[in-house]
């Protein structure tokens, strides 16, 4: 254990006179006290926050997990090179507790650096809010969207399987009522092949509304017991048509809500009504929120609720909800103070992923080899998140179709790598969503132990067995 | 004569077995495997316990690649390698090994201090005891006035000197020690050889590899040399440098008739006339450290490394401040009785060679004498004081040589 806390030493001593840590923590110190003023939202309290939280932690994330790169590769390849490491591993130490000791100095020193970014930030936001003049309006909406940790609820999918199969033969019955042979429906190859093809149509299309028609969607799990003062927000993004930019613009339509209650002149029964909010113009290709209009008590019930929305625009011909972009439905959790907490304990989770994943490459590569392996791992860990996400109607109408190498290619590297901006949770915290445990721990499990840990004990493993005089550059 | 050289020499066949080489090769080879040197050729030799053994072999010769292979840095491609009967790699084994390597690789940021204490720190010795060590092992190597410099700003041979502290750290039982006088001045050099002569006392196995081979010379029991991967020799210094068929007598300064008859007197037992005769000298490191030495009474200051202090107390594992003495009392009483008495027959043996030398000298004086009636009054006053000096430097000798154990220099 001496052995151990003396190499932990060393190393934070090492990273503390490093000339490049200390340009990355100069770099950090600015990211924290003079981004801030660099940045513009859109003019209102909530945006220079959300701006605030998004950017100025997220930059200090992102500056903490390259110096993390830097000096796990440094400390570690840095001594094979230059022979230093032949002094110690010919001392009654194992070199498995040589890398452990070096990757736990990188490890503290850089948890201890989040933890000032951290303190920092928070205290720097609580002096901006109780110094700002803001006004009661703009002080609720931050209280109840931003400074927040609301649970974030998905709409129900559609089953496209069982809506397939009943368009499949809602078509062969018509078909046959007109009298008509399709040869495409004689066999069962053909009618599968009819089956697909009708999936995917309904999948690209699902979440247009055409003018004069309306889409509901169905939530479930909701908290089953909340107070009639609880707010549930709805968070929605409306395209016209598909999402070009120069067709947005505003749009006219209507939002509805289920309000379902026990009937208490009946036998019990539990009934549905909607009700429907004024037609109103609604900006679209933005990210918007309102609070649902009706008590929580009426709007779920047995944990599940309904919002519809009516297409009444005429001047475009169908408005477009991205899968991705909403309708959800947002019910707080918990306070702000403890999601940022959660939010500091992923990125935490990031820097020892990342320091692992360094350390390893380190252990058996050059430094600057290390450091090229590691960028490209988190690079192709980044691209390969675009590769799947950025592709229209992602997930199921690619994952069906498997159209693209890049969708494969990326589909593939994400099983395998873990891409850097799992661990980037500003956005929300921006957005006053919550960082769930059960998140944290499948971002721990996933990432951490399935994913890193192995190659690190790959690392270690080759480190152990190298020959340590044979790659430095002295001696 | 040359085979019989490369053969392993059993100097000591008594004592446990340091470390065992037997067919040891070792091949580099390019990132597609394929050989690209043979830097170590199926070499066999032995060392033990107790004995100070030289390295020695040109550039490429293979001796630093053997030095890494015993301590684990680089692993053997065939034969067997053992270090107290287990593989180098064994983390077990290094806590008895201490290793001076040919560069002294330190954190450039840590002082002295710090250094020597992260290495102890590797041992997993309590803070009180680390900071005895390191104080006791900056002031024996002379850096205690430099104990929160950061060795970064150390000169070479300041860094060579806490190289050296930190292979003693443990008090080890194996200590290799690669180019140890390397970039030493020579005050620091004799220290290294006096530290190395006082390990050999103690009992402790030393391997050293020097280019500079009067060092090796003045330290080793034994040496081997490598070239080209293979050894060429290995042997007690002893029998690998004597040359057995020539003779050295060494007197005070002769008178020219004297030297002359002394010729006509070997020519006579050397026919052929392969004679030389000149005046002895002393080595330019006695004559460097006389000087500094005389310096150092008149406290001269310097702002590099100071000579070396005492020998650090845990090395001698005794509290009183004369070292030596203390070695030479722990090395008496660490001896059996069978050592004490093979120690006496030595010192019998030494004492009666040295008389024997000491009665060749006189009756050679005496003949001169004998033959030369006018001496007393030819000798000018000024030679006589020279011949006096020259005598009680001889006398001086004769005395190291009846101290010295073995009483085998002559």
């Amino acid at each position: 254990m001496t052995a151990f806390l003396a190499i932990v030493k060393l190393t934070i001593r090492s990273a503390v006179r490093s000339h490049i840590f200390r340009l990355l923590l100069i770099l950090l110190l600015l990211s924290i006290f003079l981004l801030p003023f660099t940045l513009m939202g859109d003019g209102t309290p909530k945006g220079e926050v959300q701006i605030f939280l998004q950017y100025c932690l997220g930059f200090a994330e992102f500056i903490l997990c390259l110096s993390s790169v830097w000096l796990a590769c440094s400390e570690i390849s840095t001594d094979v090179e230059n022979a230093q490491i032949h002094m110690i591993v010919v001392k009654p130490v194992r070199r498995a507790v040589v890398l452990l000791g070096k990757y736990a100095g990188v490890v503290l020193i850089h948890l201890f650096l989040l933890l000032i970014a951290a303190v920092a930030v928070y205290v720097f936001l609580s002096f901006r809010l109780s110094t700002s003049d803001i006004s009661e309006q703009d002080r609720t909406m931050l209280q109840e969207q931003v400074l927040t940790a609301r649970a974030l609820y998905r709409p129900v999918r559609p089953d496209f399987n069982a809506m397939a199969q009943e368009e499949l033969d809602r078509r062969i019955a018509e078909a046959k009522g007109h009298g008509q042979d399709v040869v495409q429906y004689r066999d069962d190859l053909g009618r599968q092949e009819a089956f697909r093809e009708i999936r995917k149509e309904l999948i690209a299309t699902y979440g247009l509304i055409s003018e004069n028609e309306s889409l509901f969607w169905q939530f479930e799990g909701l908290p089953k017991h909340l107070d009639d003062d609880d707010v549930i927000f709805l968070r929605y993004t409306i395209y016209v048509n598909r999402y070009y930019i120069q067709d947005q613009n505003s749009v006219r339509g209507q939002w509805a809500f289920a309000a379902t209650y026990v009937r208490s002149d009946d036998d019990g029964n539990v009934v549905t009504d909607l009700v429907a909010m004024p037609e109103d113009d609604y900006l679209t290709a933005a990210q918007n929120e309102m609070v649902v209009p009706l008590r929580t008590s009426y709007f779920v019930y047995d944990g599940r609720a309904e919002v519809g929305f009516l297409n009444k625009d005429t001047k475009t011909s169908e408005l477009n909800f991205e899968e991705g972009r909403g309708p959800f439905l947002l019910v707080r959790e918990t306070g702000f103070f403890s999601n940022y907490c959660r939010a500091i304990l992923v990125m935490a989770i990031g820097i020892l992923s990342i320091t692992l994943l360094a350390s390893a490459v380190a252990a058996c590569m050059s430094l600057p080899i290390a450091i090229f392996a590691t960028a490209a791992y988190m690079l192709v860990g980044a691209l390969a998140n675009y590769m799947v996400t950025s592709l229209p109607n992602v997930t199921e109408f690619q994952a069906e179709t498997k159209v693209t190498f890049g969708y494969r290619f990326g589909d593939l590297m994400l099983n395998l790598i873990v891409p850097l901006q799992d661990f980037f949770v500003t956005g929300y915290l921006a957005n006053g969503e919550l960082v769930s445990f059960p998140f944290i721990g499948l971002l721990f499990a996933k990432d951490f132990i399935l994913r890193m840990l192995p190659v690190f004990l790959l690392g270690a493993w080759i480190y152990t067995r190298r020959e340590l005089a044979l790659v430095s550059k002295r001696g | 004569m040359a085979e019989a050289l490369k053969q392993p020499v059993q100097s000591a066949p008594d004592r446990p077995v340091v470390v065992s080489a037997v067919g040891l090769t070792k091949v580099f080879r390019d990132f597609w495997n394929r050989p690209k040197a043979k830097a170590v050729n199926d070499i066999d030799f032995e060392v033990r316990e107790g004995e100070v053994v030289g390295l020695l072999g040109p550039n490429g010769s293979g001796k630093s690649t053997t030095v890494k292979m015993l301590l684990g840095l680089l692993y053997p491609t065939g034969g067997r390698l053992t270090v107290f009967g287990k593989s180098p790699r064994d983390v077990e084994n290094k806590k008895l090994i201490g290793y001076l390597p040919e560069e002294t690789y330190l954190y450039k940021y840590l002082t002295a201090f710090e250094t020597l204490d992260f290495f102890a720190s590797l041992f997993g010795l309590s803070k009180e005891e680390r900071t005895r060590r390191c104080d006791q092992l900056l002031n024996m190597v002379g850096l205690a006035h430099a104990r929160n410099r950061p060795v970064g700003e150390f000169s070479k041979g300041m860094a060579r000197r806490i190289g050296l502290a930190q292979a003693m750290i443990n008090d080890p039982a194996f200590l290799i020690l690669d180019e140890p006088t390397s970039g030493l001045d020579p005050l620091g050099c004799r220290e290294v050889k006096d530290l190395i002569k006082l390990l050999k006392k103690r009992g402790k196995t030393v391997i050293v590899t020097s280019h500079l081979l009067s060092d090796v010379e003045e330290v080793c029991d034994r040496i081997i040399v490598l070239y080209g991967g293979r050894i060429r020799a290995n042997g007690g210094m002893e029998d690998l440098l004597t040359i057995r068929t020539n003779d050295t007598i060494t007197v005070p300064r002769l008178p020219e008739d004297a030297l002359a008859r002394i010729r006509e007197i070997v020519r006579e037992s050397v026919p052929d006339g392969e004679m030389s005769v000149r005046h002895p000298h002393m080595s330019l490191e006695d004559f460097f450290v006389d000087i500094v030495n005389e310096a150092k009474k008149e406290s001269l200051e310097t702002s590099g490394s100071r000579s070396g202090g005492a020998i650090a107390e845990y090395l001698t594992g005794d509290k009183e401040k004369d070292a030596k003495a203390v070695l030479d009392s722990l090395t008496r009483e660490e001896e059996t009785p069978a050592q004490t008495l093979e120690r006496k027959m030595e010192a019998d043996a030494a004492k009666a060679a040295a008389d024997a030398a000491k009665r060749k000298q006189d009756e050679l004086f005496a003949s001169l004498q004998a033959s030369d009636p006018v001496s007393g009054e030819e000798k000018s006053r000024q030679e006589r004081e020279e011949i006096e000096a020259k005598m009680s430097e001889a006398n001086r000798k004769l005395k190291d040589l009846l101290k010295s154990p073995g009483g085998k220099k002559d």
